[in-house]
Parts: C-alpha cells; sequence; structure tokens
C-alpha cells in the first residue's frame, strides 16, 4: 500500500466497504503516512458534512407533504378499485360471454319461434278444404283477385301440379293458401308443398329479401321464409332443405311459365324422392 | 380462485412500506428534479408503478433499494428528454469543471490550511451544489452520501457495475468539493485562493449563468 493506492481505495475505505483484513492494511499505511492520515481525516470531514447538510434525515430535511399521502393514498385506492374492477371483468367477462351465447341461443330460439312460420306450418297441416280445385295457375290467380288485397302470383313449381288454393291467413294476416301435390303418376305417395302469399306493404314481417330464404323447422315441415317487395311468401313442405333452396332460389329454369312473369321466379323442385341417380 | 384476502394484505404491506420510505424517496426526487412538483409527481409514479409491480417484488429483499430503482427508472425514462436536453449543456461544463478538477489535484483541497471550511457552509450551499452536479454524478452521490446505499445496492439499482458506482462516486465527489470550495471562496467564508481575484464570478453562478442563458 502506497500513497497512490490509497487514492483509489480512500473513498470505500470511508464508506465502509471494506473487511477487516483490507482495513488494517489501509490503517497500517496510515499509521505510517502524515499526508494521507491528513487526507483520508479531511476526506471523512467531508462525508460527514455532506451528510449532516444535506441528509434527507436531518430536522429540516424535505418531507413529502400531507398532499403527497394523500394524493398517494387515493391512488392507491384507485388501483384496488381497478383491480376490483378488473377482477369482476374477469368474472364478468364469463357471464359475458354465458349471456352473449344465452342471447344468441334466445334469438335463435325466437326466431325459430317466428310466430309467422309456425302458423303457416299450423295451416298447411290441417289440411283445411281448397275452395277452387284443379285450376291452371292463372285461374287461380284470378279467383284471388277480388278477394284479397294485393296481387297473388301463383308461381309454377317444376314436378309440382298446382291442387287447389283457399283463403287463409298467417296470424293476423290474411293469406293465400296454394297448394301443389307432385303427380299421382309420379310418386305413390303424393307429396303436398303449400304456398302462403300475403301482403306486408309495412315490412313489419321479418322475412329476408329473396334470393335469400329462412327456413325454420316447425311441426315436422319446413318452413321457408321471404320476401319479394311488399309481398311474403312462406313455403311449407316435407321436402328436405337443400331441395327447397334449389326449388325456390333455382331461377328461370324448369318449365316454362304460362303466366306473365311472377315476381318469385320458375321454382323447379324435384322432391328428393324423385330424384334418380346420385 | 383469487386470495383476495392475501392480495388485500400484501397491497396494505405495501402501502405501510412505501409510506415509511416517502421521505427518502421525496428527497431524493427533489434533488433529481430539482422543483418540489416535479418531485411529488415523481414519488407518485414511482410509488404507483411499485404498487403495481409489487407482486413482483422479493419478499425480504430490500424494499428501499427496489423502490430507488424505481424511481431512477421512472425519472430517468419520464424525463429523458428534459435530462437529453439539459445533459447537452452539462456535458460541456462536465468537461470543463472535469478539466478544472484534474489540474488542480486532490492534495491541493487536502493541503488547504482552512480545511474546515465546509463547517460554515449552509445546507442550502451543499444542496445547490448537488443539484449542480451532471445527473450521472448526482445520482451515485444521492444514492451514497444521501441515502446512505451500499455500492452493491448502488450498482443494483442503476443497474451498473460496483467499478462504475466507484468510479462516478469518486468524480462526484470530487466535482462537489470543487463547486463547495468556490462558493465559499465566493461567500468569503474561504479566502480566495491565488488565481482567484475579488470581484471573480465564481465557477458555480458563471456555470448557472451559462445555464440560464443556454
Amino acid at each position: 500500500m502506497n500513497c497512490s493506492d490509497l487514492q483509489h481505495v480512500l473513498y470505500p475505505f470511508l464508506d465502509g466497504e471494506y473487511g477487516p483484513e483490507e482495513r488494517v492494511e489501509i490503517d497500517d499505511h496510515l499509521a505510517g503516512c502524515a499526508d494521507c492520515a491528513r487526507r483520508v481525516n479531511l476526506e471523512s470531514k467531508f462525508r460527514d458534512l455532506i451528510r449532516a447538510k444535506a441528509s434527507p434525515r436531518r430536522p429540516s430535511g424535505p418531507k413529502a407533504s400531507s398532499g403527497l399521502k394523500r394524493r398517494l393514498m387515493a391512488g392507491f385506492r384507485q388501483e384496488r378499485q381497478r383491480r376490483a374492477q378488473q377482477r369482476l371483468l374477469k368474472v364478468g367477462a364469463v357471464a359475458a360471454v354465458a349471456l352473449a351465447a344465452g342471447g344468441s341461443y334466445a334469438r335463435w330460439h325466437a326466431s325459430s319461434r317466428n310466430p309467422y312460420q309456425e302458423d303457416a306450418a299450423l295451416h298447411h297441416a290441417r289440411g283445411l278444404p281448397l275452395e277452387i280445385k284443379d285450376a291452371p295457375p292463372e285461374v287461380v290467380e284470378a279467383w284471388f283477385g277480388d278477394k284479397l288485397d294485393h296481387r297473388v302470383p301463383v308461381p309454377q313449381l317444376h314436378n309440382f301440379m298446382v291442387a287447389g288454393a283457399r283463403l287463409s291467413n298467417v296470424k293476423d294476416r290474411p293469406a293465400a293458401y296454394i297448394r301443389y301435390d307432385t303427380p299421382g303418376l309420379l310418386s305413390p305417395s303424393p307429396r303436398r308443398v303449400g304456398l302462403f302469399v300475403f301482403g306486408d306493404a309495412e315490412g313489419s314481417v321479418d322475412a329476408p329479401a329473396f334470393p335469400r330464404i329462412e327456413l325454420e323447422q316447425h311441426r315436422g315441415y319446413n318452413v321457408a321464409i321471404w320476401r319479394q317487395g311488399e309481398i311474403v311468401y312462406q313455403l311449407v313442405s316435407d321436402l328436405q332443405e337443400e331441395d327447397i333452396r334449389r326449388m325456390v332460389t333455382s331461377g328461370e329454369g324448369g318449365s316454362p311459365s304460362r303466366r306473365p312473369p311472377s315476381p318469385i321466379p320458375e321454382l323447379n323442385v324435384q322432391p328428393a324422392s324423385l330424384r334418380q341417380g346420385p | 380462485m383469487l386470495d383476495l384476502r392475501q392480495n388485500n394484505q400484501s397491497k396494505a404491506e405495501f402501502e405501510e412500506l412505501a409510506l415509511s420510505h416517502l421521505d427518502p424517496l421525496y428527497s431524493a426526487a427533489l434533488r433529481l428534479t430539482k422543483n418540489e412538483r416535479d418531485a411529488e409527481d415523481l414519488v407518485q409514479d414511482t410509488c404507483m408503478r411499485a404498487y403495481r409491480f409489487f407482486d413482483k417484488f422479493e419478499r425480504g429483499t430490500n424494499i428501499k433499494a427496489w423502490l430507488f430503482k424505481i424511481l431512477t427508472n421512472t425519472f430517468i425514462n419520464r424525463y429523458r428528454r428534459k435530462v437529453k436536453e439539459r445533459s447537452v449543456v452539462e456535458g460541456v461544463e462536465r468537461e470543463a469543471v472535469h478539466d478544472q478538477f484534474v489540474s488542480r489535484d486532490a492534495t491541493d483541497f487536502a493541503a488547504n490550511p482552512e480545511q474546515y471550511f465546509f463547517d460554515r457552509l449552509l445546507s442550502d450551499d451543499v444542496l445547490r451544489s448537488i443539484d449542480a452536479l451532471p445527473i450521472d454524478f448526482r445520482l451515485v452521490v444521492i444514492l451514497a452520501d444521501l441515502q446512505e446505499f451500499s455500492y452493491k445496492e448502488i450498482a443494483e439499482i442503476l443497474e451498473c457495475p460496483v467499478g462504475t458506482v466507484m468510479s462516478r462516486l469518486f468524480r462526484g465527489r470530487k466535482l462537489l468539493q470543487k463547486t463547495l470550495r468556490e462558493y465559499a471562496e465566493g461567500q468569503g467564508v474561504l479566502s480566495k485562493s491565488a488565481e482567484g481575484g475579488p470581484g471573480q464570478v465564481s465557477q458555480l453562478e458563471e456555470y448557472r449563468r451559462r445555464k440560464k442563458t443556454a
């Protein structure tokens, strides 16, 4: 240990960073070197002075204001609440998912209970007697002419024949009911398709605009609903969903209509039971 | 499930610990930001961060050092731009002060007959001298001399090697001595040394004036 060495160890020495062995070595040097001893003494005084004058623990040292403490406590409180809310949100998120699922289920459920669809299926199932039978479509359409406030287009359905029609209703709406049957020649067990047509100028009935259709099952029937302008159509059948969609949305194909173009395109239907091959 | 009770307990524990270190935190913040409003903001920022990260704090380890680490990090991050602006000026000053410090060896200081002049300095003089230190030196002086952290703790707080702490502390203290000596001279507490004639503006005052105009 020489004077130059001391320069480097002086502060750690004063700051108590050294263990007994190192201290002894330094003390030995200081005992024999007045210059270094004086320097250490002065540095020690300087160190003490800084602490005495600037230590936060001195009596006049700066103190956190009561305002700061208040703000901190308020901050902690806020943070606690925020955390509690987050925990609630976590719990709530699960609940919200369940609620959303429940909600969408309810919606699906409600829409699956669309009263118009339900009522159409009911009326079709009852098989009430037809008021006009074995008439071509234009005659049926004419027959409705003075009985309802709206025109009743009578589309042709491929492989189906108009069996007849009657006045009916779907819920509170007076409706045309047109029944189609497969010709007995083509099928040993005739299939029936019912088409309800009613006016909904105000658009209050939940029905998608054609070519979209909505399908629901009621009473063992597939009920399709769609709208073309102010007219709502409901097709009730025991056909497969796939066939109904094809039948309703198949466009211009199928047998040529003898009627002026109807609001719905020519329907082309071939019941699953009649289809041959894949 | 969540153990709310334990959570609340640890939060209450934190609040007590944080409040017990509030004065040291505030006084250090004051030396860093140099004004009460910023210091309070810094302490509040620090405590809120600490509160949020308290679950990351290892029980049984040094909470004060942990709080100071957050304080210095918050200061450096939040006031980085301010510090940058300042360090442009300080960088120049640092070199100038350092050159003069080097030219005047520590032995001059030790050999000064009025070696106890410091006793007559006021707290305000010492605090202002500390405040005038460049930020790197100021940080270690605050942590070592005012907060009395060990070198190892300081190294952890500042995330730097102990050797860096030692060299910064050495230079910081020497700068502080230099500034205080000039203060004392300027106030007539200590007679001017040979090169400092009457009426000569002290280095600290000159520093302040230049800093103001900068």
